[in-house]
């Protein structure tokens, strides 16, 4: 059911009048038409306003605003008075919808000049962590990214091939490979394991605690440089062998000379005792031997500490990197 | 009427004393007062607690004072308000555009601070 509208009384006086623009709306009420259109420049606005009080207070007489002249103040005072209280009302309006405007004007911009802020430092952001994605990819140490329950979260290109996964998005996930349990968390370990398709392999393990909880484990695959470095023990001991055995061979090729020189010349004595001239062919025939296998020896030494030598002299800038870097 | 300055650091402090009201007699030589001031580089604050009642010349001074710190970067507080001076600013919203404190020691607070600085004062 509609409610009855509600009728005017008679007493009630309608303002029927109609404002064709906005300048004839100014003036019945008393306020400017720059006021209004400078609203939403506040400091131009507070400049037209206290202009416009000074001008009107100025035109007031002083006792306009005594409480004390009252309505005994003359008709054209209180009509300025009036006007002005109105402009007042006005003006004072429109200044706080300027300040609220300015207000929001300025937390918009405010808010603006963040979002700016944080888009850049969010692409900043991004760029940060594909360069380091990049480095991550393209580096030779396996890094691995595990969360406090012991769940890989990230790996590199190189800690994925250590571990025997497809790829680095293969590793997300899994847990934290068996060989990694005897690496303490705060230290660096040197761990050897069998990979998974069966070969030895030698890591050095730095295992760190992130202030989030996270863990970053880092895996230095020395493998390959522990094997030169005991190829090149190998070879200087082999080194030292045959050294040893060429020293040898002259202390016996000294004698062995003197013995044979000794047992052809018993050999060869006229009216010698048979049996010593055999005796004597049997020494020098030992002796030869003895002598053939010494030149032997003295050769295979030779070629084989040469061989040493060079295998050696080749591997030496690798092999020596490979101590420091195991260092 | 006469006025007392007192200079307390950057804000200099402008007192109407020896007579109860702000009128034509005395508003010309507040505005040259706080003009001086600002000319200085100094902030005004204008203790109206002596003043009981001010005409229409006396709020028009009270507007160019606070005209005067805006043309010149500066700031301009009036304090100590009786009711009688505080009823004319409400009548004619003039509370509503110039900055009003409740005393000298909060103005000069406020400018020291920078508390409340700007149009929304």
């Amino acid at each position: 059911m509609t409610q009855p509208r509600p009728v005017a009384s008679v007493d009630t006086e309608f303002d029927s009048r109609e404002f064709p623009d906005l300048a004839e709306l100014c003036r019945v009420y008393d306020i400017g038409l720059e006021l209004i259109e400078r609203c939403d420049d506040l400091e131009t606005l507070l400049d037209l306003v206290l202009d416009e009080y000074e001008r009107r207070l100025a035109e007031l007489p002083g006792d306009a605003l005594d409480a004390r002249a009252g309505e005994g103040a003359p008709h054209g005072s209180q009509k300025k008075l009036r006007a002005l209280v109105m402009f007042a009302s006005q003006a004072s309006a429109l200044k706080q919808k300027a300040v609220a405007a300015g207000e929001i004007r300025r937390r918009a911009a405010a808010l603006e000049d963040a979002n700016r802020k944080l888009a850049a430092a969010l692409d900043e952001a991004q760029g940060s962590n594909a360069r380091l994605d990049a480095v991550l990819d393209a580096a030779p140490t396996g890094i691995l990214i595990a969360s406090h329950d012991g769940s890989i979260r990230r790996a590199n290109r190189a800690a994925a091939e250590l571990i025997g996964a497809e790829g680095p998005e293969a590793c997300e996930g899994r847990a934290i490979p068996a060989f990694l349990e005897g690496a303490r968390t705060g230290a660096d370990s040197e761990i050897a394991f069998e990979d998974p398709a069966g070969e030895r392999r030698v890591v050095l393990v730095a295992r760190r605690r992130l202030a989030n909880g996270d863990e970053v484990v880092a895996l230095g695959d020395v493998t390959r440089r522990y094997a030169e470095i005991e190829e090149r023990h190998r070879l200087e001991k082999l080194s030292e062998i045959l050294k040893t055995l060429s020293v040898l061979s002259h202390k016996i090729n000294n004698p062995l000379t003197a013995l044979l020189g000794r047992a052809q010349i018993l050999r060869a004595r006229q009216g010698t005792d048979p049996s010593v001239v055999k005796a004597a062919e049997v020494i020098e025939d030992s002796a030869v031997r003895i002598a053939d296998l010494i030149r032997e020896l003295a050769r295979v030494v030779k070629e084989g500490r040469q061989e040493a030598v060079d295998r050696i002299l080749d591997m030496g800038p690798t092999a020596a990197s490979a101590e420091g870097g195991v260092e | 009427m006469r006025y007392e300055r007192i200079d307390d650091g950057g804000v200099a402090v402008l007192r109407p004393t020896g007579a109860d009201a702000l009128d034509t007699s005395c508003a010309a030589a507040l505005k040259d007062l706080a003009a001086a001031a600002f000319r200085e580089g100094r902030d005004v604050v204008v203790d109206l607690a002596e003043v009981r009642f001010v005409d229409s010349a006396g709020v028009g001074a009270l507007v160019s004072v606070f005209k005067g710190a805006r043309s010149h970067g500066r700031r301009a507080a009036f304090c100590g308000l009786h009711a009688g001076v505080r009823s004319v600013l409400t009548v004619i919203r003039l509370d509503q555009i110039l900055e009003i404190r409740p005393d000298t020691e909060s103005a000069v607070r406020a400018f020291t601070l920078g508390v409340g600085a700007g149009l929304d004062a």
